[in-house]
């Protein structure tokens, strides 16, 4: 019943969830250690009395893909929130690569919380796709793609117009450059959404539940774009979905989150065929039920 | 049948020649109306952006400025502006004209800082987000995104300002600026066909609003384009 | 020379404030005025009658976009062409009473436009007279969201009130540039004119907070 890899004995012989180490998790492939590309160490977070992350650890190796799943509520979009630096942390640091996102140095060495200047450099590795898809209504898709690299990257506008449309072609609209957001599908949109994010070439990729808001038959197109991203390109990702199904077929690594924490995590097939906890078992039997 | 009393001169002006005399006026109310939304809009973002700001010292300000020209008469501030400046302790002689202006556009600027205000507070947050996620500065943020969305909010509550405007200008008339009030009161005392001219400037004036109106109604369409569901690109 | 004369101000406070019961009798005659006409104006722009709604609808819309000085000089000047005699204050009180009317008007349109057509339909059914229909029936309904806007709106005629010294109506900015001519100093009286303004507006403006919050309460 325990594979050589069991997650159960290492779990419960660490008391707490401390996250299996990249090089356990990804071991078939690889043997030597690998430096994360993205660390949460200790990272708690609350609303008032409400704990939403709590003493959070988590590396995530470069490249890896990495698909968060778990009940409403238990935080999992928060995790992606707090690394975009859309929301504080209470506690806890957190690196992406060799920077401390959340803290700097000071002259003398101490860590204090990071002004802006510093957050902005580090928040440039990560780029993030929202459900709601947030799109800018009063740009076209050529312009929403451009408007970051030419505003903040400085790159003259015409390099960004080329870039941008071999994005846009990238994830299939082409044809749509200029279109404006009202006139696009709920699929074309979160299609331009993900073009915009690479555009800024962030090494982290965040892809909060993209899908949810789109209608069934749309959401094929977008999944499978997430798929030629992870088979052209090294980029590492982190996906919060529901989608069971593509989690299974396309993550390297699979969290089961619950109540603020990583409460089960491995392979999709580990987690998937073999879940060791209870609250993991009871999760994946109700979304078979629903679907 | 125009009910007119000749004056002691005997001189009747028909409709004719009554218009042109306005028009001279209506061209001093079109500029002040225009000066005056232009400090109006250049005073009412960052009032606006003062009031919602968490620095306590500028949002005091901020609604220091704003409760104080709204709550105030428009008229009482012309004469401030007019009588007060010019006397010490202050010493500062205006022109009329600048004394309408900066009047009319700080008055206005006040209501239109709420206005903007509220536009700001409309637009949605996950504009904030994407803007955020995509590394924008502050600064950058607020003039490509949010301000863009923000004005065409502004504009269906920004025209019944600037006709409220309209409106006001015809108080500077009463600080002897020679706008389209002055002008009808003036003709009046020298023809005494107060029906004519006066109805002639109601007029005037309804005309002025509707093209303020019909203005606005094609800079907003301007501004939302490509968001109306299947409109054209 | 000091910067705010206080002993002035203390001098000329009586006169202001006799000057003031002017502007605030002057406000409350013309409200009331305006909410009775603007009643009768917001129903006869609803009729189904267009040769009532039509006209009516032109007239709130004529005087909505037009000056309220204007159309205060025409009452004073044109009025006595037609044999009618009134003072100042009167023809101010009537101008300024119209001007809002029309605004009022617009307000009940809102306000009777959200009484559900049941209840509208149920009046007909019972066979009501019209009278009583909005007396008992639509009005009570219709009234209580407006009352906020309509308290704002009594703020602003309090402001406009002013204008009227075009024609030379006493009211307090009248009076506070008289004695600022006398006196050659307007500092003072025009401040104090301005506090004036600024006290009441910030009064009523929370009192209409108050009663806003007191409705929804309900």
């Amino acid at each position: 019943m325990t594979s050589p890899l069991s997650t159960s004995n290492d779990l419960s012989r660490r008391g707490n969830l401390t996250p299996l180490l990249p090089q356990e998790a990804t071991a078939m492939h690889e043997s030597k250690p690998v430096k994360p590309i993205v660390s949460f160490q200790d990272v708690t977070k609350s609303y008032g009395n409400f704990t939403v992350l709590d003493h959070l650890n988590l590396d995530v190796a470069p490249g890896e893909k990495v698909a968060i799943i778990g009940p409403s509520g238990s935080g999992k979009s928060t995790l992606l929130r707090v690394l975009m630096t859309l929301e504080g942390i209470d506690d806890g640091l957190i690196r992406v690569e060799d920077d401390l996102l959340t803290h700097m140095p000071n002259r003398n060495g101490v860590l204090v919380p990071a002004n802006d200047r510093h957050i902005r450099r580090v928040r440039g590795k990560i780029g993030m796709v929202f459900q709601s898809f947030n799109l800018f209504p009063h740009m076209t898709a050529l312009q929403n793609v451009i408007e970051a690299p030419v505003q903040v990257l400085g790159m003259k506008r015409a390099e960004a117009c080329e870039r941008a449309a071999d994005l846009l072609e990238l994830v299939g609209l082409g044809s749509k450059l200029g279109h404006y957001p009202s006139q696009l599908s709920g699929g074309q949109q979160q299609r331009v959404a993900i073009a915009r994010a690479l555009a800024m070439r962030p090494k982290v990729m965040l892809f909060d539940e993209v899908t949810s808001a789109l209608d069934p038959e749309l959401c094929g197109e977008v999944l499978n774009v997430i798929r030629k991203l992870g088979a052209e390109h090294n980029l590492t990702m982190l996906m919060v979905t529901h989608q069971m199904g593509f989690a299974r077929e396309f993550a390297d690594r699979v969290c089961f989150f619950y109540k603020g924490q990583i409460h089960e995590q491995g392979t999709p097939a580990q987690i998937f065929e073999h879940p060791q906890q209870e609250r993991t078992c009871a999760f994946l039997s109700a979304v078979k039920e629903a679907n | 049948m125009p009910i007119s009393l000749l004056n002691p001169d005997g001189q009747v002006l028909t409709m004719g020649e009554l218009l042109p005399l306005l028009i001279q006026g209506a061209w001093v109310t079109l500029q002040v109306t225009f000066f005056g939304s232009l400090l109006a809009i250049v005073v009412a973002i960052p009032a606006a952006l003062g009031r919602m700001s968490p620095w306590r010292a500028l949002s005091w300000f901020s609604i220091a400025y704003i409760e104080v020209f709204r709550g105030t008469s428009l008229l009482v501030q012309l004469f401030w502006l007019f009588f007060v400046l010019p006397l010490p302790p202050f010493n500062l002689e205006l022109s009329p004209y600048s004394v309408a202006i900066v009047g009319l556009g700080l008055h206005i600027g006040a209501y239109g800082a709420e206005v903007m205000r509220g536009a700001i507070s409309s637009v949605a947050k996950g504009q904030y987000e994407a803007a955020t996620a995509l590394n924008f500065s502050g600064y950058k943020r607020f003039r490509r995104i949010i301000l863009p969305q923000a004005l065409l909010a502004a504009i269906a509550p920004g025209t019944n300002l600037l006709i409220e405007l309209l409106k006001n200008t015809s108080l500077v008339s009463l600080i002897t600026l020679s706008d389209l009030s002055f002008r009808a009161r003036q003709l009046d005392q020298a023809t005494f066909q107060t029906l004519e001219i006066f109805s002639l400037a109601l007029v005037m004036y309804f005309v002025l609003a509707q093209a303020i109106n019909l203005g606005m109604r094609s800079v907003e369409r301007r501004l939302a384009r490509g968001r109306m569901r299947g409109g054209l690109s | 020379m000091t910067l705010f004369d206080w002993t002035y101000a203390w001098q000329i406070l009586p006169d202001l404030l006799r000057a003031s019961l002017n502007t605030m009798g002057i406000t409350l005659i013309g409200f009331l005025i305006a909410i009775v006409l603007g009643l009768f104006l917001a129903i006869g722009r609803r009729s189904r009658r267009s040769w009532l709604s039509w006209p009516i609808a032109g007239v709130i819309e004529f005087i909505r976009s037009t000056p309220l000085l204007i159309q205060v000089y025409f009452l004073y000047y044109v009025l006595p062409n037609f044999g009618v005699s009134m003072t100042a204050m009167q023809v101010g009180i009537i101008g300024i009473g119209v001007h809002y009317a029309c605004y009022i008007a617009e307000v009940y349109r809102g306000g009777l436009d959200a009484v559900p057509r049941a209840q509208w339909e149920a009046v007909t059914a019972l066979n009501i007279a019209p009278y009583s229909a909005y007396r008992n029936i639509i009005l009570p309904q219709a009234l209580r969201p407006i009352l906020p806007p309509l308290g704002n709106y009594l703020v602003a005629m309090l402001k406009d009130t002013p204008v009227l010294s075009a024609i030379t109506v006493v009211e307090i900015m009248q009076q506070a540039k008289n004695i600022g001519s006398e006196n050659f100093r307007y500092l003072e009286p025009i401040t104090m004119v301005g506090l004036f303004f600024l006290a009441l507006s910030i009064a009523l403006a929370y009192l209409v907070r108050r009663l806003e919050l007191r409705l929804e309460l309900r």
